[in-house]
């Protein structure tokens, strides 16, 4: 998780991530909007070598779900 | 003060959104969806805001058949200067052989073009000038971070430029009045951070400090916020009804935030001009370079009253009514 959000925090440099649960909206993330999602899909990918192929983030609404999605796509966690 | 002509310049090499293919494919279609940009265009290697500022000034100058020695100012509004100093209208000057104008520069981020031509206006009052290049240029493409899909696709570079004077006989339009608004506690929502005095440039540890930034939410509840307040009040303040504007040109930052604009403030949205499509956000060059297109199309009658709009970094917003005259061709 601490991965994640650093991960989030690089992209999303307003974002209190010390605050943040997997409960956390990604709505909530200041400044969070479909094209800074693109960079945070973008920097996932470099940082967990992961593809997240065209799909994107469309329809992850939590912290939860982004961690989920990794996991699917074979992201390894500490 | 009297807008006699009006020219641009935009670099011609055409960059499509499919060309932009550092980022994911499929986040590709989102720049139309929440932008309405479909292309831009990029400077070349050797082109920097003055030559692109030249092009535009010398565009407006042939197609006023007049010699740039007979002009007496230049102001060029930029947001992306050649260099710290000197002033990027001092090389303009000398690019287009303006050998008695005085020139400076004016930085208002998007609503250059608008702080410039307020400026010029005061020339004319002070009996400073009578002949003036007000050109607004930008090449953004230079601080712009490649891999940033929030700003990157946005913007474009150009230049937009009018040649003003104090004569009415002959002029395209008037300008009846300008509203200018700054809110400095905004100072940090549309920025590039390193480079100046606040971070210089071997103090910056943080490449991304040398690109271009913007919180976008902010930047769009702002536009739509103040572009139209502003659009009310320099009708009220001029006797003038919203409904009573014939034509708007609003800064070209986002289709998004210029349906809104129309949608609260009851201005048709067919009364807005928009280009912002073909050539993006080209910051405070982009009502400049809209001006040109509209007059040049000539889709006005006389006596048709336009307003320009502009929002950007400071925060700062402005607006300027024009009174249209007589169509003519403008070459």
């Amino acid at each position: 998780m601490k991965k994640l959000f650093e991960v989030v925090k690089s992209v999303f440099p307003d974002a209190v991530v010390e605050k943040y649960t997997p409960a956390t909206l990604l709505e909530d993330i200041p400044d969070w909007d479909s094209m800074n999602s693109v960079n945070l899909q973008i920097e996932l990918e470099n940082v967990f070598g992961v593809s997240l192929l065209d799909d994107g983030l469309d329809g992850k609404t939590s912290i939860q779900e982004l961690m989920n999605l990794l996991k699917e796509k074979g992201a390894k966690f500490d | 003060m009297f807008i006699h002509n009006s020219g641009k310049y935009l670099p011609e090499q055409i960059i499509r959104n499919d060309q932009l293919t550092q980022f994911p494919k499929g986040a590709i279609p989102l720049i139309a969806q929440k932008t309405g940009i479909l292309s831009r265009r990029h400077a070349a290697k050797e082109q920097c805001t003055s030559d692109l500022a030249a092009n535009a000034a010398i565009d407006c100058l042939t197609k006023s058949n007049l010699d740039a020695a007979s002009i007496d100012g230049i102001i060029l509004a930029t947001s992306s200067p050649d260099r710290i100093q000197p002033a990027t209208a001092t090389r303009v000057q000398h690019l287009i052989g303006a050998k008695n104008a005085f020139a400076f520069d004016v930085n208002s981020v998007c609503s250059g073009g608008i702080f410039a031509l307020a400026a010029a206006k005061g020339f004319f009052q002070t009996g400073l000038a009578n002949n003036m290049i007000v050109v607004a240029s930008e090449v953004y493409s230079r601080f712009l971070n490649p891999s940033d899909f929030s700003t990157y696709p946005y913007f474009g570079d150009g230049a937009g430029a009018v040649l003003a004077s104090n004569q009415a006989e002959g002029s395209l339009a008037e300008l009846v009045d300008t509203v200018l608004h700054t809110d400095g506690s905004g100072s940090e929502v549309i920025q590039i951070p390193a480079g100046g005095t606040m971070k210089p440039a071997d103090a910056m540890n943080l490449q991304k400090d040398s690109f271009f930034s913007m919180k976008g939410k902010e930047v769009y509840q702002f536009a739509v916020e103040k572009g139209s307040a502003i659009l009310e009040e320099i009708t009220t303040k001029n006797g003038l009804s919203l409904s009573s504007v014939a034509h708007v040109i609003t800064h070209q930052a986002n289709i998004n935030i210029i349906q809104e604009i129309s949608r609260r403030t009851e201005i048709d949205q067919n009364r807005f001009f928009v280009n912002l499509s073909e050539y993006g956000n080209t910051a405070g060059a982009s009502v400049m370079i809209a001006l040109d297109e509209f007059l040049s199309r000539g889709i006005y009658q006389a006596g048709d009253y336009l307003v320009l709009v502009a929002f950007g970094g400071g925060l700062s917003w402005g607006a300027t009514l024009l009174r249209l005259n007589e169509r003519r061709t403008i070459l």
